[in-house]
């Protein structure tokens, strides 16, 4: 078989002539191709940035503690414990181990806390409380003694201590603030009991400075450091004295068997998280928690303590919500985006009959003409992609394909099948039967076609929004994908009531005495059936309107945060894209049906209507449809807010419900815009068609 | 009776385009049209009938020369000019009939009246008259896809006499009629001349309609060929 080949010249000669319909379509490409190309990526890092800013605001570390061994020996005595910090470092390890590769990764190194009850400081004064605590990390925090020294052993390795015994000595050391305000130095006993009024006995070994007051460490305990405000709302001052390696195992003598409490802390690095290490994260926070001992079984298991799973629960649920709401901005664009290519597509193949049916006149085959179109609109829209989403990868961290790839199959499809449907029919043999009954049955077919279709959409918009009530705008395309179907099946019901209305009006100008709201009134119901036109407009508007009111009502409860701020910027980037869509739409739509409405205006010329009265009838012509989507878009818009934003869980966004907050200057400032651009669309269409006499226009029978 | 002329036109040239490439349709045309004469226009494709129909009825503008109509130089109206001539003294009747598909018979031939302010009630008896003069009284009020071409185009001749023309140009107005159906359009033009005295300027391929016609002016490749003889003042 023959493989059959382009006839090149026809293949240029076509592209010359119609550059400017595939130049636009190619802007719209790659228009649509860079927002969608660099959408998700730029929410990616969006979301990455949200998890990281989650856990630095709530600092949600992770603690696990776990008893002390306890040190009972032979007659009711204690036996003092010199390897108290080896036995603490390998709990410390333990914990470590327990965490597992992925979590350990994100954290930073740990550090075990050894803490004491806290005391009263009796010298009489106000209200000030007192904590012996032990810090150990590897690799610090360290500190300087400037005077004195650290804390020493206060008795031999192995001492033990009876019941009933006067209160162990224990060292500490303090922080310079610390001893100012205590007004102590170097070998003071800090005048200390507990709550039962059971007298301690701690001296000050030293005075200390850290070496970096900044570490993270010192944040466990900032007590260590300065005297920090008591959270017990009477105006108490807490105070915290350091042991050290040595004096550890004397605090613990100083105290009860289970009065020290022994933590290992872990605090998360937020610049090693990312939204792709959450769901690995949180499992296993879970996992060890669920695992976790009970804090009143007084073995030595780990019993682990943190927010950081409800943290990262409560991030991933708002960066789902976010990347649903920025699908559902997504889905409206494209859903437009595609709409207009169709009506690009329709515009071209309308320029492009007569040259298409003389090509099947000389006998090129319908699959040779449709591989003609098919190779020509591939290179337009893949290479309009391709600058789309190279523009994209230098705009965005990374560059997302996927949701270009309707945009991109719209282009590249529709002009050849348009192109090939046209020429079959301008050249086939049938014709209109001539019997009635025949004629009847042929318009009934094309309107139950049309029906069908119709009730498609409908259902689809329909099942869209169940699954939206039932599932959530996280449930997939389809519940993202309702506010878009929504807006096509509204525009679907208005195009089914522009002809009646247009009817309406033209039958009240027939009535009155001005001619030219007669003839505007009949172009227009002439024109009123024309789907794609209609369609592109109001489901641009209504899209638009629903964007402005996102963006709006999600404006108005915002506190900052990354993920409100990116989602506000897309619904503004939507609603600042969807209206250029209706108004490139009704530009194409005004100059697909130009050559008719010319040649309308032509014929009424020769009956004597003047240049500026057939402007007058041509804006009549496009003004109702465009008054439909200028008024009908925009309620429409907010109709679907309405109905969707309770599923769109805008809270997690905002931090409570918003109330809906249409912006209804903005929205009458879109609509106006709109209608305004007939004001334009018209006098360019007659200053462009001004060149060409009234005997040119009458003779082609082509504007 | 002795009649004057209602059109004249003198030494007319027209040229599209420029050079070697420039097409002469009209060279140095002159004659003149009797009022209430119906005059046909014959001549090949191409040889320049549409475009001396144009220029006479001011839908184009000649090279050179001048083309008065009921005294006025058509020539140098400006848009608006010719809009009025348009509107008052010439019509057109064309082989695509030209109606407006959503407008019934009756607004398609009151559409004019409509443009020259014509009040409603006297518009409403004028489309009647017009109507029942074309023989589609019954069909007032169908929409010009419900009518045959051949009653379209009465609807479209109806539509040119509404607004009493002095002149009435018809291009072709059999062109995508049988020949049945065209010769009772050329018919009914021969009685809008006798009925209301309109002078009718008619281009067409069709040797039978010529005899319909009270003069034949024919026309090759831009030129007059005979001067004005033959149909019925020949006969």
């Amino acid at each position: 078989m023959r493989v059959p080949v382009p006839h090149w010249p026809s293949v240029f000669g076509r592209a010359r002539a119609d550059a400017g319909p595939l130049l636009l379509a190619a802007a719209v490409v790659a228009a649509i191709t860079l927002l969608a190309g660099a959408v998700p990526p730029m929410l990616y890092a969006t979301a990455d940035d949200a998890v990281r800013d989650a856990i630095r605001r709530t600092g949600a570390d992770l603690r696990v503690h776990s008893r002390m061994e306890r040190d009972d020996g032979l007659g009711g005595v204690r036996v003092r414990a010199p390897r108290l910090a080896e036995v603490v470092d390998d709990f410390r390890g333990r914990a470590t181990d327990e965490l597992g590769p992925g979590l350990r990764a994100v954290l930073h190194p740990p550090v075990a806390t050894v803490t004491s009850p806290t005391l009263k400081i009796t010298d009489g004064s106000v209200l000030r409380t007192f904590q012996l605590a032990y810090l150990a990390r590897d690799g610090g925090p360290d500190v300087t003694w400037i005077a004195g020294g650290p804390p020493r052993p206060s008795g031999s390795e192995t001492a033990q201590m009876a019941f009933g015994a006067p209160p162990w000595p224990v060292q500490v050391g303090l922080s310079e603030a610390q001893a100012a305000a205590l007004r102590l130095r170097t070998g003071a006993l800090i005048p200390l009991a507990d709550d039962q009024g059971n007298v301690k006995k701690v001296r000050v070994s030293g005075i200390f400075r850290p070496r970096d007051s900044a570490d993270a460490a010192w944040r466990l305990l900032p007590a260590l450091l300065r005297p920090v405000p008591g959270a017990d709302g009477v105006g108490s001052t807490r105070f915290a004295g350091l042991l050290s390696r040595d004096s550890l195992p004397d605090a613990r003598l100083a105290f009860g068997q289970d009065e020290l409490r022994r933590t290992v802390w872990f605090t998360p690095d937020p610049s090693r998280l990312t939204w792709d290490s959450v769901p690995s994260i949180f499992a296993k926070v879970v996992a060890l928690k669920a695992a976790s001992g009970s804090s009143a079984a007084r073995d030595g298991s780990l019993k682990w303590e943190t927010r950081l799973d409800g943290v990262l629960r409560d991030v991933r649920s708002q960066v789902g919500a976010a990347s649903a709401q920025a699908s559902v901005l997504l889905v409206a664009v494209l859903a437009a985006a595609v709409l207009v290519l169709l009506l690009a597509a329709d515009l071209l193949v309308r320029r492009r009959i007569p040259a298409l049916a003389a090509a099947r006149r000389r006998g090129m085959s319908l699959p040779v003409l449709g591989g003609e179109l098919l190779l020509e609109s591939a290179v337009v829209a893949l290479a309009a992609a391709a600058a789309g989403l190279g523009l994209a990868r230098l705009l965005a961290p990374g560059v997302s394909w996927a949701w270009a790839a309707p945009v991109v199959v719209a282009a590249v499809a529709a002009g050849p099948g348009f192109g090939t449907i046209a020429a079959a029919r301008a050249t086939r043999d049938r014709r209109v039967p001539a019997n009635r009954n025949a004629r009847r049955w042929l318009r009934q077919t094309v309107q139950l076609r049309r029906a069908v279709l119709e009730a498609g959409v409908l259902v689809a918009a329909a099942g869209a929004f169940v699954a939206l009530y039932q599932r959530g705008v996280g449930g997939g395309v389809l519940p993202a994908s309702a506010p878009a179907l929504g807006a096509l099946a509204g525009a679907l019901v208005l195009l089914r009531a522009l002809p009646v209305g247009t009817r309406f009006v033209l039958d009240r100008a027939l009535r009155s005495r001005r001619p030219l709201a007669v003839f505007g009134a009949a172009r227009a119901a002439a024109t009123s059936a024309r789907v794609l036109p209609l369609l592109v407009l109001v489901t641009s508007m209504a899209l638009a309107s629903y964007a402005l009111t996102l963006g709006a009502t999600t404006g108005q409860g915002t506190a900052e945060g990354p993920l409100a701020t990116g989602l506000l910027r897309l619904a503004w980037a939507s609603a600042v894209t969807l209206p250029v869509l209706g108004l490139l739409g009704l530009a194409l739509g005004a100059a697909a049906d130009a050559p008719q409405r010319w040649q309308t205006l032509t014929r009424l010329r020769t009956l004597g209507l003047r240049p500026r009265e057939a402007r007058w009838v041509a804006a009549g012509e496009l003004l109702p449809p465009t008054a439909v989507a200028a008024v009908g878009g925009p309620l429409l818009g907010v109709l679907l807010a309405r109905l969707t934003f309770g599923s769109l869980s805008l809270h997690l966004i905002t931090g409570a419900e918003p109330a809906l907050a249409p912006p209804w200057w903005w929205l009458g400032l879109v609509a106006v815009t709109l209608l305004a651009a007939v004001a334009v669309v018209v006098p360019v269409e007659s200053v462009l068609r001004r060149r060409r006499r009234l005997s040119e226009v009458l003779r082609a029978g082509d504007g | 009776m002795s009649r004057g002329p209602l059109v004249s036109v003198r030494g007319v040239h027209r040229s599209f385009g420029s050079g070697a490439n420039a097409v002469h349709a009209l060279r140095d045309v002159t004659f003149d049209l009797t009022a209430g004469t119906m005059t046909a226009l014959v001549g090949r494709s191409g040889s320049g009938k549409t475009t001396l129909l144009n220029v006479i009825g001011g839908l184009d503008r000649p090279d050179s020369g001048a083309v008065l109509v009921d005294g006025t130089d058509v020539t140098a109206l400006d848009e608006d000019g010719l809009s009025l001539l348009r509107r008052e003294k010439v019509s057109y009747v064309f082989q695509t009939f030209g109606l407006i598909p959503v407008l019934s018979a009756a607004e398609n031939v009151g559409a004019p009246l409509r443009l020259a302010r014509v009040r409603p009630g006297e518009r409403e008896r004028r489309v009647a008259l017009l109507l029942e003069l074309v023989g589609l009284a019954d069909h007032a009020e169908q929409l010009p896809g419900e009518l045959s071409g051949g009653q379209q185009q009465r609807v479209a001749i109806a539509r040119a006499l509404a607004a009493s023309p002095r002149l009435l140009i018809a291009d072709e107005p059999t062109g995508q009629l049988d020949a049945e159906t065209g010769l009772s359009v050329m018919a009914l033009l021969r009685g809008v001349v006798e009925s209301e005295g309109v002078t009718v300027l008619v281009s067409t391929h069709d040797p039978t309609m010529l005899a319909l016609a009270d003069r034949v002016i024919r026309i090759n490749d831009g030129h007059l060929t005979t001067e004005p003889s033959g149909g019925r003042a020949g006969s």
